[in-house]
């Protein structure tokens, strides 16, 4: 039988998981707990929760069967009268606080894939690749003072006292020697693994505002999230390019801004140079989103077309093209992808992200493929 | 209707709409000069900045965006672009290696860009010839 605390604090996680999902689409479009995210939690802020608290009465003389009156007279509220009457509202604004709940990431998956009903992931191909992991399920004489295992030692002391008849039961005195000393030990298991890894392509060009990579960043965050949920940890790689690109870790993947012209090809070759030596498709399942607004150099279209044809899509699980749109409107590469590649296949999937509120679709038009 | 003029090493290209005693609306002004022949992104950076600064008459200030190494090309566009209930508009000056074009173009959610017309008194236009004309000399 669980205790009452524990069934309150449940049921606490549950409004708190209630009102997450409430308000989902407002943390997808704003963002706000993409700052708040440590490696497993994330700190969610959340306004109006009604957080149950203690009600104190009123100190006075109120009550049953206190105070002047006859039978039949409305009780009123007991306690003294105070002077001055009740006091006028302040000022300020009111504090409208927010609680800060931290809740991990699996849960905020569960949550988004619930509210975007989004399909569970089949990955492609057989899980190939081996993975070795230390399981704690044995015990050694020797090892490290942090593995000591104190039952289990104090245990092994007991035997030998008694056996030595040193063991006094009228004071029991139990003092463990060194021969006695007992330590956790770990086999190691391999275990098939199946692997993701994600790379994201996104267009730091001078036509890119910070606004722009703010929803790519949010995008990102709930992609990641969905994808290391479904595969148990992703791997990530983040290529950035203007005319030219390269492969950058996350902090510069969301802090450049470059002045070079738009050139998406160049983006397609370094992520098809990573496919090559680092991701082998036949060991991992693959997912490319690009971010860009669109603008890419006329001529540039053909170059890009045909790598991404021959050595981004045919190898990834999912290919997704997201369109911010720059100050000047959405760029016209969209189009000419769609245009392009048309129905053809199944594995390509676009979305126009207008605003931050476009976000929240995106995520749903990108995952919502199952693959 | 197309109007060249040709002065010394330059050469300007209007594609004209409509000409009136005021003014006049055209899609493309265009001007191709020798000096600008050759020269290096970093140079047209400068002229890009030099036009930054002195043309600042037209509906919205322009800005060099994109600079592409590789085509020697300094796209330069308003700054910010006029944004009205359905459609952004904003003008683009491509400074080549040979060449300063303007046009102004007009975008609205669900269509590609179109090239718009644009209203210029002949004062104006005169004003932007003999600027982009000093531009591309001091390159």
């Amino acid at each position: 039988m669980s205790l009452k605390i524990e069934r309150d604090q449940r049921r606490f996680r549950q409004i708190v998981r209630g009102k997450v999902r409430e308000n989902l689409k407002k943390y997808v479009s704003h963002g706000e707990m993409i700052g708040r995210k440590n490696k497993d939690l994330v700190s969610i802020p959340i306004p109006q929760l009604d957080v149950p608290r203690f009600r104190f009465g009123d100190n006075g003389n109120g009550g049953v069967g206190q105070g002047e009156g006859e039978e039949g007279t409305p009780v009123g509220k007991g306690g003294k009268e105070r002077p001055g009457g009740p006091g006028e509202a302040g000022s300020d604004p009111g504090g409208g606080h927010l609680l800060e709940v931290d809740m991990t990431l699996e849960e905020l998956a569960d949550i988004l894939g619930d509210a975007l009903e989004l399909p569970n992931i089949q990955p492609k191909g057989t899980a190939s690749i081996e993975q070795d992991k230390a399981k704690y399920n044995s015990i050694r004489s020797t090892g490290p003072e942090s593995l000591r295992h104190k039952k289990r030692t104090y245990l092994k002391a007991l035997k030998r006292q008694i056996s030595t008849g040193s063991y006094e039961p009228d004071e029991p005195r139990v003092t463990p020697i060194k021969g006695d000393q007992q330590y956790r030990s770990w086999t190691t298991i391999s275990k098939p693994e199946v692997n993701a890894a994600v790379i994201y392509m996104m267009d730091v060009s001078g036509s890119m505002t910070d606004e722009q990579k703010q929803i790519v960043r949010t995008a990102a965050f709930w992609i990641d999230t969905w994808l290391a949920q479904q595969y148990g940890g992703i791997e990530t790689r983040y290529i950035i390019h203007d005319a030219a690109a390269k492969a950058v870790d996350e902090h510069t993947f969301y802090h450049t801004r470059e002045s070079g012209g738009t050139r998406i090809s160049s983006a397609y070759k370094v992520c098809a140079q990573i496919i090559e030596e680092e991701l082998p498709p036949a060991d991992w399942n693959l997912y490319v989103f690009q971010f860009s607004d669109g603008d890419n150099w006329g001529e540039d279209n053909e170059r890009a077309f045909n790598i991404l044809r021959e050595k981004i899509i045919p190898h990834v699980n999912l290919y997704c093209y997201g369109q911010v749109e720059s100050p000047y409107g959405s760029g016209e590469y969209l189009g000419n992808l769609e245009g392009r590649f048309g129905d053809e296949y199944d594995t390509l999937v676009t979305a126009e992200m207008e605003d931050r509120d476009a976000i929240y679709e995106a995520i749903r038009t990108f995952l919502g493929t199952g693959r | 209707m197309s109007l060249a003029a040709q002065e010394g090493d330059s050469s300007v290209l209007c594609e004209l709409v409509a000409v009136e005693s005021l003014g006049v609306s055209l899609r493309l002004l265009e001007l191709k000069s020798r000096q600008l022949e050759g020269k290096p992104a970093e140079q047209l950076r400068d002229v890009a900045g030099k036009l930054a600064k002195k043309v600042s008459y037209l509906l919205e200030a322009i800005a060099p965006v994109e600079i592409d190494d590789e085509s020697c090309t300094i796209q330069m566009r308003s700054m910010p672009p006029h944004r009205a209930e359905n459609a952004t508009s904003y003008y683009e000056v491509l400074v080549t290696a040979g060449a300063i074009s303007l046009r102004r173009y007009s975008k609205t959610r669900r269509t590609t860009r179109q090239v718009e017309a644009f209203d210029l008194t002949r004062q104006v236009l005169l004003r932007l010839v003999d600027d982009f004309a000093t531009a591309a000399a001091e390159a």
